[in-house]
């Protein structure tokens, strides 16, 4: 399995410089890949315009995006960007895809979210027969999502949660890609939330973040890996689950966290 | 910590036990508004494996609970007139006032306030405590108040059921099947006393309006339903009634089991259909996690109640949807009453993906091996390969077993070719195979040639690439379709299919696969393709004219299958009076957007709806991945044979 670690693109306190500083040290630290999340509502950068500045700074991270809202952006527009970024990056974009999990977004851009299950469809048609199109993903917890994900893309990407819950979520993204007649097996991507140091800080950012889901918003602060231990055990379980990548996601801006990581992780 | 408490059923003096144990400081007050020694509803089970969390917990009240069980291990299925008994379950009864009275005694004697007959209609009395247990049933009053903090997702199981008790013990957990003129009656019993037993009667709505039982007062009811199980009561004894009305599961579930400092537990919380027997244990089991995360965060309310919460919520989520499952099953049971008496019983034991032939196996190895020379032809063996190993005859082909896979294995009693098309303009990409191209069979596993048309699936990009992503135009080819109308938004509009030139080709190729020497041969008249493009619009005419000429030219010694969605119960029916001796159940993607829910084993439902009701071999697909689950698929009767998915 390969591990991978987000930006801090909506931890409060980001920006531009320590967003280049990351990136940079995490591509030297051997991290696979770089992951940003995509909000409306919330301060954060545009995912795109985090990756685009990253590919500047790396050279063998892999850019992904989990997920980004497809149904919030033009196709057209969003498949030019695409290519942009393929291209500025020597080819290491992922783009994962998914409907998002708030309507407020969406009235944020005007968007209908009633039809945003057939827009993403077509969006990830569209950019599936682009020739210059990255490698895609989708994401999100329905069956409809993992059918969408074996009929358009080259893998899942999970939300996030216990191993179990991950689990459960490969085992119905394999049969998917199985009931759809893909061959071979569906790459699979997971991710968690870490804070080495500062959990308070960590835990605070989370049920702000996740302040939408109501309840739910405690269980994900709770669940945050706040020591070495935890994040070992966390990625074991994950990789014995089969997951392919795991990106874990800072939940404080402050580049120490990463270098915390590398080593929680190297062991 | 001051605590209150509101219901003191086993959720609420338990938890009252386990905090006041913990700290005697804590004060700790249950409210009632029943009789210390008032209960309805009998004897309740425990059937959930051990009760070691129990006996950790709180030892006192585990040996007071325990050596007041009446425990057993067998079961019994009466059906048809026979009694089939499996052993190795693990069973405990007690009668609820009993175990409410233990409870009451243990949290009485560590100091914690106990208020009976105290009506409570309002919360607002109870919130000066630092903490506030909803701990007050399925209909609970805490719930309701703060329903927008729980959020909470109410419904009803459409059977109707009603608790009764019998003067007598039954010797084991029993269930009885009883058909009347006006429908099955079921009886769930077991013994909790060596003098009294449980009787939890289902029947469907309609039975209960046929009986008249809508209209009846409770001694009427209790009279009718008496007399429909005398035979089984056995003669001088008689059921008992104790507010036994007739009423529907409610299903409850909760987004969240605390908003603030208030909490709610047990059947406040969620419901587990009785059928399973894991409401009391469930219940108690809440209370120990409480009481534990309580501990642990003393000074951290918020984050005591999440752990509690995110400890519990994923475990009572699995035994609810096992809870449903066999909720489901006994509403259904009338669709296997054609079964011999060994498989009814073992598909009873095996209803929910829980239990497997191997589990089952483990219990009771001698009913395993015994319906094992069963399935295997019950001609007096002693020993017989378990279900998914023995051989299937289909007209004349012989399979040497149940698994089949979709690409050649020595090991696979049949593989299924992908789709092999009719016809150049039938394949779904520039590399699907034509029939005319198939190369001759070859010794090893039998092969089931899947022959069939896209339609307006056809002309697609390799499925490496993805699934129904349309070729660039140069390399397209024309499709047709029952109707011009286009299979997904971003795919082409097919023409219009002329059914008068289509038909032919199935059955010209089927002749040809016949003369490469294979002989198993199936339709795919399945997921949107062209057969299926006229199944979708209720025209049976097209895809009975393609099975008939098929059926004609293909041997009748050879077995047909036919590959098909489970929504037209009636176009399988029809399929098999033409001549189908094998329907593989496929749903989904027979429009772009079809929905599928995934899930282990998710498509056993629909292949045991089809052959239960059609009377039709099926072969059952989707997130079968061991051999255990194909031995349980089979043995049960939901299906003949079954694809397992491999990576």
């Amino acid at each position: 399995m390969r591990i991978g670690v987000g930006l801090p693109t909506s931890t409060p306190g980001h920006d531009r410089e320590l967003l280049l500083r990351w990136a940079e040290t995490a591509d030297g630290l051997g991290f696979t890949s770089l992951g940003v999340v995509d909000r409306v509502l919330y301060d954060c950068w545009d995912a795109l315009d985090a990756l685009t500045l990253a590919a500047g700074v790396t050279d063998r991270a892999r850019l992904v995006t989990m997920i980004l809202i497809g149904p919030l952006r033009e196709t057209s527009e969003l498949a030019r960007q695409a290519a942009e970024l393929q291209a500025r990056s020597g080819g290491r974009l992922v783009l994962g895809l998914g409907i998002g999990a708030r309507h407020d977004d969406y009235q944020a851009r005007s968007v209908d979210p009633s039809r945003r299950g057939r827009v993403l469809s077509e969006q990830l048609a569209h950019l599936r027969m682009d020739a210059s199109s990255p490698p895609l993903l989708v994401g999100g917890g329905g069956g409809v999502a993992f059918f969408r994900a074996a009929r358009f893309a080259d893998g899942y990407v999970h939300g996030g949660g216990p191993p179990r819950a991950f689990a459960n979520a490969a085992a119905r993204a394999r049969a998917a890609w199985c009931d759809a007649g893909r061959p071979g097996a569906p790459q699979l991507w997971g991710q968690g939330y870490f804070a080495l140091g500062d959990a308070g800080r960590g835990a605070d950012y989370l049920r702000d973040y996740y302040a939408f889901t109501g309840a739910f918003a405690e269980k994900v602060a709770a669940a945050n890996l706040t020591t070495p231990q935890a994040i070992k055990d966390f990625a074991r379980a994950y990789e014995e689950e089969g997951c392919d990548e795991l990106v874990l996601f800072p939940t404080v801006s402050d580049l120490a966290q990463l270098e915390r990581l590398a080593e929680a992780v190297a062991t | 910590m001051n605590v209150n408490i509101l219901g003191a059923g086993p959720a609420g003096l338990y938890l009252a036990i386990l905090l006041k144990k913990h700290d005697r400081s804590h004060q700790v007050r249950v409210v009632e508004r029943n009789d210390p020694d008032a209960t309805f509803g009998f004897g309740v089970v425990f059937s959930e494996g051990s009760l070691d969390e129990l006996e950790r917990a709180d030892y006192e009240s585990y040996v007071a609970v325990t050596e007041a069980f009446a425990s057993w291990n067998p079961l019994d299925v009466r059906y048809r007139g026979t009694t089939t008994r499996i052993r190795g379950n693990v069973f405990s009864g007690i009668a609820r006032k009993e175990l409410l009275g233990l409870l009451q005694d243990r949290a009485g004697g560590l100091g914690v306030e106990l208020e009976f007959q105290r009506e409570v209609s309002s919360l607002e009395p109870y919130l000066d405590a630092d903490l506030v247990v909803g701990a007050d049933g399925a209909n609970s009053l805490t719930r309701r108040t703060y329903a927008e903090g729980f959020r909470p997702a109410l419904g009803a199981h459409p059977a109707k059921y009603a608790w009764f008790g019998a003067d007598f013990a039954f010797p084991v957990f029993t269930y009885i099947f009883k058909e009347t003129r006006w429908g099955l009656f079921q009886a769930h019993c077991y013994p909790y006393a060596t003098d009294r037993s449980t009787m939890v009667v289902l029947i469907s709505e309609a039975t209960w309006r046929d009986s008249g039982l809508d209209e009846m007062s409770e001694e009427e009811s209790l009279e009718l339903t008496q007399a429909i199980f005398q035979e089984d009561l056995g003669p001088g004894h008689r059921m008992l009634g104790n507010r036994s009305l007739w009423m529907n599961f409610p299903w409850i579930s909760c987004e969240s089991w605390h908003t603030g400092k208030v909490v709610i537990l047990g059947d406040a919380a969620h419901t587990a259909h009785f059928s399973i027997g894991s409401g009391t244990k469930l219940a108690l089991e809440d209370a120990i996690a409480l009481a534990r995360a309580l501990v642990r965060w003393k000074d951290d309310l918020e984050a005591a109640l999440t752990e509690f919460e995110m400890e519990r919520q994923p475990v009572v989520e699995r035994l609810q949807e096992a809870s449903r499952v066999s909720a489901d099953y006994f509403a259904s049971v009338q669709r296997y009453f054609t079964f011999e008496p060994p498989q009814f019983a073992y598909q009873l034991m095996t209803r929910t993906p829980r239990i497997t032939h191997n589990n089952l196996a483990a219990r009771d190895p001698e009913f395993v091996r015994g319906f094992e020379t069963w399935f295997a032809g019950g001609d007096g063996r002693v020993v017989a390969p378990p279900p998914a190993f023995t051989p299937l005859r289909l007209r004349e082909v012989t399979l040497p077993n149940r698994i089949v896979l979709s690409r050649p294995d020595a090991g696979a009693g049949l593989v299924i070719t992908p789709l092999v098309a009719v016809s150049a303009e039938g394949r779904i990409d520039p590399g699907t195979p034509l029939a005319s191209e198939l190369r001759p069979a070859a010794p090893g596993s039998e092969v089931m040639v899947s022959l069939g048309h896209a339609g307006r699936r056809g002309a697609m990009r390799p499925r490496s690439v993805g699934v129904d992503l349309p070729l660039p135009a140069a390399e397209r080819w024309p499709t047709v379709s029952a109707s011009p109308l286009a299979y997904a938004p971003w795919t082409a509009v097919p023409d219009k299919a002329d059914p008068t030139a289509l038909a032919e080709p199935f059955a010209a190729a089927a002749r040809h696969v016949r003369e490469l020497g294979y002989r198993l041969l199936e339709l795919d008249f399945s997921r949107g393709y062209l057969v299926d493009s006229f199944l979708l619009e209720n025209r049976l005419s097209f895809p009975l004219e393609v099975l008939a000429g098929v059926r004609e030219v293909w041997p009748a010694e050879l077995p047909l299958g036919v590959a098909c969605a489970s929504d037209s119960l009636e176009a399988v029916r029809a399929f098999k009076a033409a001549g189908a001796d094998l329907v593989r159940v496929l749903n989904g993607q027979r429009t772009w957007n079809a929905r599928v829910e995934y899930g282990r084993m998710y498509g056993v439902a629909a292949s045991d709806l089809v052959r239960s009701e059609c009377g039709v071999p099926t072969i059952a697909f989707g997130q079968i991945t061991t051999v255990d689950e194909v031995n349980t698929i089979v043995g049960a009767g939901r299906a003949d044979l079954c694809i397992l998915d491999t990576p």
